[in-house]
């Protein structure tokens, strides 16, 4: 720190003049992360450029006049290539660029491009500024969690945009995790504490809204506070709201729907073994018998919620054997129609002999109908209802929306039945796919693909085949039998 | 060697930097993109160029701007057109034949191909300028169906086509090493090798195991 502000006075004159542009375009209001992180870097040279700041109006072209000449002063792109490639940046780094101070001015400016270009609808650009730079790796340059933050949010938001929502993910995802992991490190001490809450929230947002469009497995943890915060519920009702005038969405969110509700459905049926439970059945069936204190227990009150649920599927598969006072309840018959949804769902994608006084159901029957409609398999039971072209559309239409379509080549899963885990995600990792047009020589991308479902057409035959990811213990028994071990340490150095 | 190589060096030039932003380069790039479509080649990141000063300017021509959407169309299922609306203002969207274009790419995004055709030959002037553009869309077209089907009617293919003849849909079905059989369907690829249902299960090696075991001695 004491160096770099010496380093600042030596700065020569037109560079000197390159700053107070810089803050005034940044009064402007264009670029306020750059301005934060400057107000710390410099901060006794701040009041004094502020003073020497004019009231000239800067336009959009000036500011990004600055930024370049930021960029191209301090070389720092030449520096950032020779860097990931594993050289030393000072071999190159010229003149000033060998000053930190240029240096990370020339960094935070491409930072600032990627805000720029973000804002004025250029995400090709924004994403090509940061082409030498790998957004996830820690190095040298990335000392500010702020700076590394905003510059994660602009870079999923573009990817989010130009609809790599694979993309948008893998960064979302990681940022949020590195946030999670660090939190405590930076909460206390740092002044851009509301700034960076503030973004990780609208982070979350976007990861939930490219999950609704784009599902697939992400980190436990996350998925976690993503079900906490309810918000792929909100966004998933979201769309489902403009898929009348948005028939791209319409496909693919029928899809969607399927993966989406089961697991949730997952979750209720670990959630049912917890030792609320049965209060919250007595609750659901007889809500008076319950002191007031205990109902107003948040957790009952969530498992309350969770019953109804789970009494709504009781509901749907044996409809007589409830009492008729319950099955007026508002919330009970929402649920309930919500089931016969589910189950319609997987009637369909997995045909096979139900109860059948539940197969005689209308309302189920109904359902089934629309899901068939909609996701277009009815030509398994239903051959006349729908219309052949249409079918034709929405399947194409599937496939398109898949991550698959941009890559090359589809990478070579080995054999599932002897892949284990392990070496699904390592072949997922290994394939390199470039992405997009231009990138492909700047912007290496690690594509993973998740796809949870396939399918193609044999002329009238539709062949569907899912991926079914077993859930993993070794990681969680190995854990466990660790911290058995050192309870036993302990307790042996323990001497009475 | 043609007009848009010779052009190439030095539009590139003119794409470094700031100097992307000069004003004065302008009439330059129109002229590139006039070239591309004439010469059918294709340079996304010149006609980005393009619309960023037609967009500081708010300065649109509507001739070019079309010419690049339509351009844009031409590499699907690349995500070009996108990146080139985003740099419409909301209220040219809604202009012709601006939104006419629009209408066109959403049709292909969601591969209504037949209503696509029959769209496009309502409006035939907007693609008299435009070399090759029928075939750049069979392209698309013929990827999506590369990647969906494992044999399909004859007669819908060439419906996805356009309603292309005879020999001509023969000369795309050998271009893709498709194979046309008697029945009168055409054989596109053996998806069932690529797409079946996988199950991954956990195994846990001895190897992962022998830590632990070896720290309980």
């Amino acid at each position: 720190m004491d160096m770099e502000r010496s380093n600042l006075y030596k700065v020569p004159d037109n560079v000197k003049r390159f700053l107070v542009h810089f803050r005034n375009s940044i009064k402007q209001g264009n670029i306020y992360e750059i301005q934060n992180l400057y107000e710390n870097r410099y901060k006794s040279s701040y009041t004094l450029i502020y003073l020497n700041s004019n009231n000239k109006i800067w336009n959009i072209l000036c500011v990004l006049n600055v930024l370049h000449s930021l960029v191209d002063k301090s070389n720092i792109k030449r520096q950032l290539e020779v860097y990931a490639s594993g050289g030393d940046p000072h071999s190159v780094a010229g003149d000033f660029g060998q000053h930190s101070l240029y240096k990370m001015l020339g960094y935070y400016s491409l930072v600032g491009l990627l805000r720029l270009h973000s804002l004025l609808g250029d995400y090709y650009q924004a994403i090509k500024v940061l082409e030498n730079i790998e957004v996830h790796k820690k190095s040298q340059y990335t000392n500010v969690p702020a700076c590394q933050i905003s510059c994660s949010y602009f870079v999923g938001f573009a990817y989010m945009m130009m609809r790599r929502y694979a993309d948008a993910i893998r960064t979302l995802t990681s940022i949020l995790l590195y946030i999670q992991r660090t939190k405590q490190l930076f909460a206390a001490k740092s002044y851009q504490n509301d700034q960076i809450n503030k973004q990780t929230e609208q982070m979350y947002h976007l990861l939930a809204i490219c999950l609704v469009l784009h599902p697939q497995c992400i980190d436990e943890s996350i998925q976690q506070v993503l079900r906490d915060k309810n918000y792929h519920y909100n966004y998933y009702n979201f769309f489902l709201m403009i898929k009348s005038t948005s028939k791209l969405s319409r496909c693919i969110i029928c899809w969607q729907s399927v993966w989406f509700c089961i697991p949730s459905n997952d979750q209720i049926n670990k959630q049912t073994e917890q030792m609320y439970h049965l209060l919250a059945i007595c609750l659901v069936l007889h809500p008076q018998c319950i002191d007031e204190s205990i109902q107003q227990n948040d957790q009952i009150n969530k498992q309350t919620e969770q019953m109804y649920h789970l009494l709504a599927i009781c509901l749907v598969l044996h409809p007589q054997c409830i009492d008729e006072s319950i099955q007026q309840n508002d919330q009970i018959n929402k649920q309930t129609e919500q089931m016969y949804h589910l189950l319609a769902i997987c009637l369909v994608l997995h045909p096979q002999c139900i109860d059948e006084s539940i197969q005689q159901n209308d309302q189920i029957n109904k359902q089934t109908e629309q899901m068939y409609h909609l996701l277009a398999i009815c030509l398994v039971l239903h051959p006349q209802c729908i219309d052949e072209i249409s079918f034709q559309e929405f399947e194409n239409c599937f496939l398109f929306a898949c991550p698959k379509f941009l890559s090359a080549t589809p990478p070579s899963v080995t054999d599932p039945s002897e892949a284990t885990t392990d070496d699904y995600v390592k072949e997922a990792i290994k394939h390199q796919t470039q992405v997009g047009p231009g990138f492909d020589s700047h912007w290496r991308t690690e594509k993973k693909i998740i796809i949870n479902l396939d399918f193609y057409i044999d002329n009238e035959m539709i062949h569907i085949a899912d991926t079914k990811v077993a859930h993993r213990y070794g990681d969680f028994f190995i854990r466990k039998i660790i911290k058995f071990e050192e309870l036993n340490k302990k307790l042996q150095a323990i001497k009475i | 060697m043609t007009q848009a190589e010779l052009m190439k060096g030095s539009v590139d030039q003119l794409l470094v930097g700031i100097e992307r932003y000069n004003p004065e380069h302008l009439s330059t790039l129109e002229k590139y993109v006039e070239v591309q479509c004439a010469e059918n080649v294709y340079d996304l990141e010149a006609n980005l160029a393009v619309l960023k000063l037609y967009q500081f300017h708010q300065n649109y021509n509507m001739k070019i701007t079309s010419q690049i959407l339509l351009k844009a169309l031409t590499n699907f299922p690349h995500t070009d057109f996108i990146l080139c609306k985003c740099l419409l203002s909301k209220d040219l969207c809604k202009e012709d034949p601006i939104d006419q274009i629009i209408y066109l790419a959403d049709l292909l995004e969601s591969c209504k191909f037949t209503q696509f055709w029959s769209r496009m030959h309502t409006i035939p002037d907007l693609f008299l300028n435009i070399e090759g553009f029928n075939d750049s869309i069979r392209k698309f077209v013929c990827h999506v169906v590369g990647i969906t089907f494992q044999t399909i009617d004859k007669k819908l293919l060439s419906e996805l086509l356009d309603g292309v003849e005879d020999s001509t849909l023969r000369l795309w079905v050998k271009k893709y090493g498709w194979k046309e059989l008697d029945n009168g369907y055409i054989f596109i690829a053996n998806q069932d090798e690529n797409i079946k249902t996988k199950n991954i299960t956990e195994k846990i090696e001895f190897e992962n195991a022998a830590t632990i075991m070896t720290s309980n001695v």
